[in-house]
């Protein structure tokens, strides 16, 4: 995103929310820089309202990170996540470098930056069509590294490539895989170590609130923008078909009135089908990344990501249910 | 790190064959869940709410005021 679309995208985000957050996504983010946020931090300076909080994180490979971004992030308070997906033969099979190499020792160098410099950090394990097969290897590597991870399906929609769709699995594959590793984690009855979306499933099934967008039915909350300005639902629907504006010729707030009256207003009526179901407080309709890339769903129900999911939060109950009220 | 409360109890299924026990895990989970307000009702709470895609936390705010939040933080505590 170059400068004059990074001014532009920073004063129109400001200008609307009360508190932001800015996500910082690539291909690889960190390569443009430290400077590059650096610039981003003034940008968001010369903007900021009063009393106006805003947050940043990236979501990097891990590659890039050194002692300058080390000062960086823990200096300016960015939250970082890395994306690993787990030992070796796990996480080369999906992400490999320019020269088709392998990036784990890479990935883990960072990591252990990170550690050594305690600088918070979350992980996301992209659970794919290899991987789904480990579910044991993938619990054991980062509980033997003591790096609580969130484990994020593989998903594709009809307009992806074709190698997306070979990587991405079925809802059924990951329900098996997430209660799999439910089990491991519990079995270890360490609160210290998290896996998520485990930990907010447990609480939605306990009648408290999930956290992550996806059991929140939330969408709303979050926009993508590309480098161009080109605004987006999330950034799973980087599609023409879901382009919302550009913020070169549209304000925040129009882009806002189109999520709601189109985007969101489809996702409003799923919401209403799903009302019924004994798992709506948990599941809010899900993610519409998993709604197999269809915008026109008025009843869910039957869909195979509907019972995957219905099936998901089954299993973790049965694993978790209460037999008691809190006592105190 | 929340300090866990030592006069709430939280009992669990430990496995579906129905071996009861306490779960520090479930326990750790219901009171961070409580510590901000995390009723199903609480629409505040979009405050807490955190993208799938991202880190994994949400109040890293960069204003010197932030509340203690333990999702991601790999430290043994």
């Amino acid at each position: 995103m170059d400068e004059p679309t990074l001014r532009e995208v920073v004063n129109k985000c400001l200008a609307v929310a009360p508190n932001v957050r800015f996500i910082w996504h690539g291909g690889e983010p960190m390569i443009p820089g430290v400077g590059y946020y650096e610039n981003i931090l003034s940008i968001c300076e010369e903007f900021r309202r009063s009393n106006q909080k805003i947050s940043h994180s990236i979501q990097t490979n891990g590659t890039l990170i050194n002692q300058s971004w080390i000062q960086f992030l823990s200096k300016n308070k960015f939250g970082v996540g890395v994306s690993i997906d787990g030992p070796a033969h796990i996480h080369n099979f999906a992400r490999i470098d320019s020269a088709g190499q392998g990036t784990f020792e890479r990935v883990m160098r960072g990591i252990n930056l990170l550690r050594e410099n305690e600088l918070k950090f979350g992980t996301v394990a992209v659970v794919n069509s290899y991987s789904v097969n480990y579910p044991d290897e993938i619990f054991d590597f980062f509980y033997n590294e003591g790096i609580s991870f969130n484990a994020n399906p593989c998903t594709a929609n009809p307009y992806d490539d074709e190698e997306m769709k070979t990587l991405a699995i079925n809802p059924f594959d990951y329900t098996k895989f997430i209660v799999h590793l439910a089990n491991r984690w519990l079995e270890t009855d360490n609160p210290h170590f998290r896996v998520g979306p485990i930990d907010d499933i447990i609480k939605g099934v306990m009648g408290h609130q999930p956290r992550l967008c996806r059991f929140r039915g939330q969408c709303f909350l979050y926009v993508t923008i590309d480098s161009n300005g080109d605004v987006y639902p999330c950034d799973a629907f980087l599609n023409k078909d879901y382009l919302f504006g550009n913020l070169w010729s549209s304000e925040m707030t129009e882009i806002q009135a189109i999520q709601q009256s189109g985007y969101y207003s489809g996702r409003a009526e799923v919401e209403e089908a799903c009302r019924v179901c004994e798992w709506y407080q948990v599941c809010k309709s899900g993610c519409m990344r998993t709604w197999e890339g269809n915008k026109n769903i008025e009843n869910p129900n039957g869909m195979d990501f509907c019972e995957a999911r219905k099936l998901l939060f089954s299993q973790i109950h049965a694993r978790i249910a209460p037999i008691g009220n809190v006592q105190s | 790190m929340l300090e866990l409360p030592q006069s709430v109890t939280f009992r669990v299924r430990r496995s579906i064959v129905g071996t009861i026990i306490e779960s520090k895990i479930v326990k750790a989970l219901l009171v961070e869940s409580a510590a901000v307000g995390a009723t199903y009702s609480d629409d505040s709470y979009s405050d807490h709410t955190v993208h799938s895609d991202g880190p994994g936390w949400s109040d890293n705010w960069n204003d010197g005021n932030t509340h203690n939040d333990t999702w991601g933080d790999n430290s043994e505590e």
